[in-house]
Parts: C-alpha cells; sequence; structure tokens
C-alpha cells in the first residue's frame, strides 16, 4: 500500500523514513567535521581525514599539535555534545507523548531544577569541585523526580503529576534563590555559569562514565514506541492496547530522570532542546515512535552539536554558555512554530 | 442467529453480582450479565442508570466493590493488562489523538498487543478493518482532521484490528462497544452494528454494546438488558424485553410498543 506513505509525506516523496534518518545521519557527520575543523585555532579537513587515519608525520609539530587539540579537546567535545543533545531531544519526546502534550518537557516533574538545587548547594555549601557538583547534582534531580511522583499519585491521571511536578519546579526555585542569596561572589559567578550551560568539561573520563549509560538507556527508550504512540489516544485506551499505565508511568519517568540526570550533572541547564526538536521533527516525519524516537536522537545531537559550535566560535578566543545559545536560536524557532501554525 | 458450535463452557464475559458504588451512591447493585461469542448484548437504559460503569467494570477499567468477573473463566482481576487486551477490545466514547497520526497507523494500533504479527498479515487485517468501518478513503488523511463521526469510524476500525488480530482456531474474543453510534449518521449506525453483529456470528465474538437508540437495538441486539439506577430490569431476547412496562420503568416515559410494520418479530419503540 501506497497510501501509508503518502499519509506520511503528502507531496514530498523524497521525504520517506529511512531517507529523512540517513539525511539526519549525513548533516550530523558534517556538523561534526565543521565542528571539529573551525574553532579558535582551524585545522584543515585534509588534516582532519589524516589523523583520523592514524597518518601523522612524526617530524610534523603542527601535525601533532592538531592531533592534540583534536584528540583531547574538540573530539569527546563534539561527542558529548551529541550524546547529550540525542539524550535531551529523547526525553523531550517522551515527555511530550506521556503528558500528551507538545509543550512538555522532562523539566516539568522538577529533573531539572532538581539537579539545579543540587548543583548549587554543592557550590554554595560545598568546594564546587566537579566530583562533588556532578552526585549532588544527580541526587537532587533524582529526589525531586521522585517526590514529584508519589506526590502526583495521589492524584488520577497526569493532572496530579504536572500540579506536584509545578509546586516541586517553585519549591526548587526558592531555595535556589535562597542560595543565591547566601553565595559569595565568587560563588555567585560559578552558579550563575553553572546555569547557564557549558560542554567545556566534556573529556574522555567523563565520557567513558556517561556514554555506556545513556546509551544503553536511550536503546531501552526507543523500545517503547508501541506504548507512547498508544499513550497518544489516551492513558484508559493505552491500557485497553495491553499498556499497564501505572507501571508505564512509572518507567517513562524513572527512563527520563536517569538520563536528564547526569546530563544535567555534567553539562548545566540546557534549554529548548528537548522541547523544540521534537517538535520540528513530528513536523518533519509525522507522530510516530518508531521514527520519532531516533529522529529525535538525531535532530537533538544536531542541534546540540551546531549550538556548542557556535558557542565556541561567536565570540573567539572566549565561548558563550551553550544554555544561551540553544534557548537564543531555540526560543524564537519555537515561537515561529508556534505561529506557523497548528501543523501539529 | 447462530449459535457457535459447542463452545467450551468457560468461553464468556461474565459479570455476578457486580456492585458499584461512587463516593458512597451505589452506581450497580447485584447485577447479572454475561455475553457469550456469538451473539450482541445490547445494554440499554436512562442517563446515569449505570450503562458506562458497567462496561468499565467488565473492561477492567473500574474495580468492582463487590462481585466477580471472569473473562473466558478467568478471573478479570487475575490477568494483566496484555492477557486482557489479547482477549478483548474496547472502544472508547471518543477518543482525541495529541499529535496528528495516519488514520492508517492508528488503526494498525489495534495490532499493538500482538507484536508476534508479521507486517504482512497486519497490513491484510488493517486494510479489512478500513474496508469494514467504510473508512478505506480516509486512510491516509490525518485523524485529527476528521470528524467527529469519521473518528468514531476510525476508533471501530482500530477495535477491529484488535479483536481479530492473532486469533487462534476456536478462541473466542470479545469486544466492549460504549456508545459507538453516537456521533454517527443512520447510514453509519446500522453499517457499525451490522458489522458488529456478523463478527459475532460469523468470527465467535461476543459483542456487548451501549446504546441509547432502543430500536437500533431492537434490530440488531441478539439479547438486550435494560438498567435503571444500577439495577437489572430486563434482560433477554429484544421482542420479551422491550414491553411497555419495562421501558416505562427505564426511561420514566410513556411509550407504545408494536410490530415492525416490514419485519413483524421486530418490536417497535415509539416514545411518548
Amino acid at each position: 500500500m501506497n497510501t501509508a506513505t503518502l499519509a506520511i509525506a503528502p507531496s514530498r516523496p523524497w521525504r520517506s523514513p529511512a531517507g529523512m534518518l540517513g539525511l539526519l545521519a549525513a548533516l550530523l557527520m558534517l556538523l561534526a567535521l565543521l565542528s571539529l575543523s573551525i574553532g579558535a585555532l582551524g585545522i584543515p579537513l585534509q588534516a582532519i581525514i589524516r589523523i583520523g587515519f592514524g597518518d601523522i608525520p612524526a617530524n610534523d609539530p603542527e601535525m601533532q599539535l592538531w592531533r592534540d587539540i583534536l584528540f583531547d579537546v574538540r573530539l569527546p567535545r563534539v561527542l558529548f555534545g551529541a550524546l547529550a543533545g540525542a539524550v535531551l531531544a529523547l526525553s523531550g519526546a517522551m515527555a511530550q507523548a506521556l503528558f500528551r502534550n507538545p509543550l512538555a518537557e522532562p523539566g516539568l516533574i522538577g529533573i531539572s531544577a532538581g539537579g539545579a538545587l543540587g548543583a548549587v548547594a554543592a557550590i554554595v555549601l560545598g568546594s564546587g569541585s566537579l566530583l562533588v557538583l556532578g552526585p549532588a547534582a544527580f541526587a537532587g534531580s533524582l529526589a525531586a523526580t521522585a517526590c514529584a511522583y508519589h506526590l502526583g499519585r495521589r492524584y488520577p491521571g497526569m493532572a496530579g503529576l504536572l500540579l506536584a511536578g509545578v509546586a516541586i519546579n517553585a519549591i526548587c526555585g526558592s531555595l535556589i534563590g535562597l542560595f543565591t542569596y547566601l553565595a559569595d561572589d565568587q560563588q555567585l559567578r560559578s552558579l550563575t555559569f553553572w546555569g547557564m550551560g557549558s560542554l567545556a568539561g566534556a573529556s574522555w573520563p567523563q565520557l567513558s562514565l556517561l556514554a555506556p549509560w545513556l546509551l544503553l538507556l536511550s536503546l531501552l527508550a526507543l523500545r517503547y514506541w508501541r506504548a507512547l504512540n498508544a499513550l497518544l489516544l489516551g492513558e484508559r485506551e493505552a491500557c485497553h492496547l495491553g499498556f499497564p499505565i501505572k507501571a508505564l508511568r512509572r518507567t517513562l519517568i524513572l527512563l527520563m530522570a536517569l538520563l536528564i540526570g547526569p546530563l544535567v550533572a555534567a553539562t548545566g541547564g540546557i534549554g529548548f532542546v528537548g522541547l523544540v526538536v521534537p517538535h520540528l521533527m513530528r513536523l518533519l516525519l509525522g507522530a510516530d515512535h518508531r521514527l520519532l524516537l531516533p529522529a529525535a536522537m538525531l535532530g537533538g545531537a544536531c542541534g546540540l552539536v551546531a549550538a556548542d559550535w557556535l558557542a565556541r566560535i561567536a565570540v573567539v578566543p572566549a565561548e558563550l554558555p551553550i544554555g544561551i545559545v540553544t534557548s537564543l536560536i531555540g526560543g524564537p524557532f519555537f515561537l515561529y512554530l508556534l505561529l506557523k501554525g497548528r501543523a501539529a | 442467529m447462530n449459535t457457535p458450535s459447542t463452545p467450551p463452557a468457560s468461553a464468556a464475559l461474565t459479570g455476578r453480582a457486580l456492585a458499584f458504588h461512587r463516593r458512597g451512591k451505589a452506581i450497580l447493585d447485584g447485577i447479572d450479565c454475561a455475553v457469550f461469542p456469538g451473539e450482541v448484548l445490547g445494554i440499554l437504559g436512562a442517563n446515569g442508570a449505570g450503562k458506562s460503569t458497567l462496561l468499565a467494570l467488565l473492561a477492567g477499567d473500574e474495580i468492582p466493590a463487590s462481585g466477580e468477573i471472569a473473562l473466558n473463566g478467568v478471573a478479570l482481576a487475575r490477568l494483566d493488562q496484555m492477557a486482557r487486551a489479547r482477549q478483548r477490545a474496547v472502544l472508547p466514547q471518543q477518543a482525541t489523538l495529541a499529535f496528528a497520526l495516519p488514520v492508517r497507523d492508528v488503526v494498525a494500533m489495534g495490532a499493538y498487543p500482538f507484536p508476534e504479527l508479521s507486517p504482512a498479515g497486519l497490513d491484510v487485517l488493517v486494510s479489512q478493518a478500513l474496508h469494514d468501518a467504510g473508512i478505506a478513503h480516509l486512510a491516509a488523511r490525518a485523524y485529527p482532521e476528521l470528524s467527529g463521526g469519521e473518528q468514531q469510524r476510525v476508533q471501530f476500525a482500530r477495535v477491529l484490528v484488535q479483536v481479530r488480530a492473532g486469533r487462534q482456531p476456536g478462541e473466542a474474543r470479545y469486544l466492549l462497544l460504549d456508545e459507538p453510534t453516537a456521533s454517527l449518521d443512520p447510514r453509519f449506525q446500522h453499517s457499525l452494528l451490522q458489522v458488529a453483529s456478523l463478527l459475532a456470528e460469523r468470527e465467535h465474538t461476543g459483542v456487548i454494546v451501549v446504546l441509547h437508540d432502543v430500536n437500533l437495538a431492537a434490530r440488531w441486539c441478539h439479547r438486550i438488558a435494560l438498567l435503571a439506577q444500577g439495577r437489572l430490569v430486563a434482560s433477554g431476547p429484544p421482542a420479551d424485553v422491550l414491553q411497555g412496562a419495562a421501558l416505562e420503568q427505564t426511561y420514566q416515559l410513556s411509550c407504545t410498543v408494536m410490530p415492525h410494520p416490514q419485519q413483524p418479530s421486530r418490536p417497535l419503540v415509539l416514545f411518548a
């Protein structure tokens, strides 16, 4: 039947699902190469390819410098950016299906605010070193999500969870305010910058710790495409299709918290990727989660690699916090999508 | 009506002595009902009589205060959602879709409880259901763009897929329809119930349908249960149940019952 494909792409025959995923993957490769090549110090593409093949002459100090920059700085950062973007957009798509709302994102149930509270507390009360800050942010994010989930469970449906999330977000916000008030000038500066997000901390040890975790959980999340589609019909209808709604809700929330928690800890606040990318992918490819989830991952990876690249080259030799870039581009873009109308 | 060929004694969806309360108020009390493969059971009653609640109990959405529900001989409470979904489908009164999906994808969701189904097998089921629901021409449209009646027929096609998918020979399935004709024009009211009736008779399915139109029920249901204030007023074949006294007790409205001019065995009910 051709009607099925037609339904997804009425007037654009080139927009087959597989083709779109391939296109996104190609775009990601291109952006990654650009990001590796252009920066405070330019590295020609040919050199990148030669280094990639291990063709580094021992008597060429320039090539060796380039290799060090590529392997020690840029490559982990690009990889981590792609991973973070993929996970943020994937969680956003999951949250939007779970809440049946295109404006939803994991932050609604306190995941991000809890992480921020943990981080700010670590900066103000503790040394603020990365060893303390990361676990504190992760713990804060899990604790806030658990609070929202358990308080919200007392009401039927998702309304309770949303209301509990609003309350938890407000409480976290006020506590962050309190810590900000107590902070000295140096702490104030670190917590402001943490809040704006950065991938500058990306390193191989961090990647080797987070990448297997995030990739495994993402693969697990991809398997829930049927349940997420069924949720679009409604919670009772999802039940009738064989998905135990309470267990499903708990699993999805846990997955989001386990995905976003470590990211908030590692990168700080990176806004709008989780909100805009799934929305954009839905416009391009439709709402079927079998396709939407991998597309959101690729799209999110593209988005964050591009945003990080812009953050690095916009004010050379300094760099902008990436959260500023994503919000600066994502916010107006989201408004544009909203104004463009009822397409999604 | 064809009686199914020697069904096992347990092949039925049954509720025994069902009671249900909401905030201390009895919604249902002492209801016994059963639907067997091969028949359409109509549930009639005034607004607030407990029809949808009874359907929700039988679907497992609500848990009865007392009484027992069994699906093919197994207590419903002991079956998980997946086991239930593989034996019965439920048509909601209305279903909105949070994001736009094409009609064909919505209909194909009916096969989600059967991931073992091959893509080709699924395609056949979906095409047949689209045809049966009279929406083959809408297959490529986005669900939210459709009218309320068209959306209802898409949902009907979805539950048709669910109730037909992955059947073993002789396996009994059940279809629960909550006011399926509410937003349909007369032609589609009849064609939907005709499909349900054929499904019951030819495909070893027990169908329970909540209806408001007494004459529609008289035409298509093999048995009718009349509910009033949470209690069963009468239950049996349409000609036995659709009597003046029982109907007036059910709807609190005077009525005249006469033989249908063209089908004398079928009662025709005129209200007020």
